[in-house]
């Protein structure tokens, strides 16, 4: 697949771009102060121009980071996860760009106390500080979006920390939300060709749900979240990743 | 009590300084040219969180009046990030009162008002991704996840059509778009009556709010029943004065 991938230069981008690079034909963006000076980096300011229908043209997928990209000061993030988040799916939209994947955090979800069963059916919780707060409007911009239509949008909140490796590495990390590398990258190619409808309320309706929130942490024994819709719509990790 | 108006230049600004001028020290504010007024003025632009954290020096309230409407990067910066700017100031300054203001549709959007009976304030806001009402909803979002983290009651008033009531003719339709006798959006006010709706919000006692971020949608009694706004005359005590039945009635 010809994917977007957005954030490229900061450290997750960084890490996308070795898990991903060989599966598909990568083109990578930043704003223009941390795409200078990177070779092979598109510097653009997500604004509402032709730079970024450019940007988008002929892409099959744009994985784009919602949370845990550059730090800046509040404005910048929130102007990034906001206005930028809205100006690309504007321009993915009317490009006709099928999918969208939005890499958001389980830290929303991370004041419910870790022995309830949270899933993606517990509203998240967020607080004011900005990345978080960031993360979350940028999830609210998605979900605007996919509730519309036109693009089908999955919402994956990543566990943390993230580590290098497999499940093994992430088990040993001793970490209850960790994700590892290698769960992080088969979790985002099945959600560039999943049925986001899987399991949906909608899932018969003649217009089923473009826009799935999933939780992505590594499946570990006893892991902090569980991992009902990567089973259910990534096909990943059935009767893993549960309490017991 | 001392009020921090942002915006307090537009259409809706001189009907709220005026429901609230002789009860408060008003602290005006917009990105514009100052107004005739004998309230204390200040030009600010809400999209710097030091002009409006220096503005809320001092004050019990702030009420939001700011927006724009057009344009992509500032609709951003006003409708959305004035929000945080605002809220950052409260937080700053100890100010438990916040009063926002915002179009119907940042909540009940088409999702909602092409199919719905009934809508009202309590349900979860569906804007889709018009920019007017986008930019609004994730202002709107932002002030509710600091009433979660912070000690800051929120109220918001949500508007649509506004009309002076010596001449609904001349209403939001414009030339007569929504004439006498060929019914109207059935979601509308006069000038005045949201003004008070304001001063209402500014004065209801916060021990009365049964929560920390209420919502109210504010327009006068019609018959649609196309959207409520009994918890506006419930909770705010309000009453609206005009009811712009010549919209109405055939
Ligand atoms: N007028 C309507 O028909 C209507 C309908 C529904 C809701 N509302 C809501 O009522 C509130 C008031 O609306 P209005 O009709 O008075 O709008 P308006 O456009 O007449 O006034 C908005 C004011 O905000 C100011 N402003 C813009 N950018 C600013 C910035 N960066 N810093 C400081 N001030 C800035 C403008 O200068 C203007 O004076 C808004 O929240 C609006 O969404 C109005």
């Amino acid at each position: 697949m010809r994917l977007l991938l957005t954030s490229a230069t900061s450290d997750l981008g960084a890490s996308l771009v070795r898990l991903l690079g060989s599966d598909h034909d990568l083109t990578l963006t930043d704003l223009p102060a941390h795409a200078e000076g990177n070779a092979g980096v598109t510097g653009c300011e997500l604004g509402d121009d032709e730079a970024t229908d450019r940007l988008v043209d002929g892409i099959d997928a744009i994985v784009h980071i919602g949370y845990g990209g550059h730090f800046a000061g509040p404005s910048d993030l929130l102007d990034m996860h906001t206005r930028c988040t809205y100006n690309l799916l504007f321009a993915a939209r009317e490009a006709g760009v099928p999918r969208f994947v939005n890499l958001s955090t389980l830290r929303l979800l991370a004041d419910y106390p870790p022995h309830l069963t949270v899933t993606e059916n517990w509203r998240p919780l967020p607080e004011v500080e900005p990345l978080i707060l960031g993360a979350h409007l940028c999830e609210f911009v998605c979900r605007e979006f996919g509730r519309e239509g036109g693009i089908k949008i999955a919402n994956l909140r990543l566990g943390f920390p993230l580590v290098k490796g497999d499940t093994g590495a992430a088990t040993a990390s001793g970490e209850s939300a960790a994700l590892a590398e290698d769960d992080l990258r088969v979790a985002i190619n099945a959600a560039l060709v999943a049925d986001l409808a899987a399991g949906a309320e909608s899932a018969q309706s003649p217009a089923p749900l473009s826009f799935r929130t999933i939780h992505v942490q590594s499946p570990i024994p006893e892991p902090r979240f569980l991992l009902n819709g990567a089973a259910s719509v990534l096909g990943l990790w059935e009767r893993q990743g549960s309490a017991r | 009590m001392n009020v921090l108006i942002l915006g307090g230049n537009g259409m809706l600004g001189p009907w709220v300084v005026k429901a609230l001028g002789d009860r408060h020290r008003l602290r005006i504010t917009d990105i514009g040219e100052p107004p005739a007024t004998t309230h204390e003025w200040r030009q600010i632009d809400v999209s710097s969180l030091d002009d409006v954290v220096d503005a809320a020096e001092g004050m019990d309230a702030i009420v939001n009046l700011s927006v724009l409407r057009p344009h992509r990067r500032v609709a951003f910066d006003v409708n959305t990030r004035g929000n945080y700017n605002m809220m950052v100031a409260a937080v700053t300054h100890g100010i438990q009162r916040v009063i926002n203001t915002g179009p119907h549709f940042q909540l009940a959007g088409p999702g909602y008002q092409d199919w719905d009976f009934d809508l009202n304030p309590d349900m979860p806001p569906q804007p889709g991704t018009r920019l007017y009402a986008h930019t609004k909803a994730l202002g709107q979002e932002i002030d509710r996840v600091f009433t979660t983290r912070h000690d800051i009651y929120l109220q918001t008033l949500l508007f649509y059509h506004l009309y002076d009531p010596g001449d609904v003719t001349h209403g939001p339709g414009g030339g007569g778009r929504e004439s006498v006798g060929n019914d109207l959006v059935p979601y509308s006010i006069a000038w005045p009556d949201a003004g008070e709706a304001i001063r209402c919000a500014v004065e209801l006692p916060l021990e009365r709010l049964p929560g920390r971020a209420e919502t109210y949608m504010v327009f006068t009694d019609m018959p649609h029943g196309k959207f409520s706004n009994r918890k506006a005359r419930q909770q705010l005590g309000w009453q609206p004065r005009y009811h712009l039945e010549q919209l109405w009635n055939k």
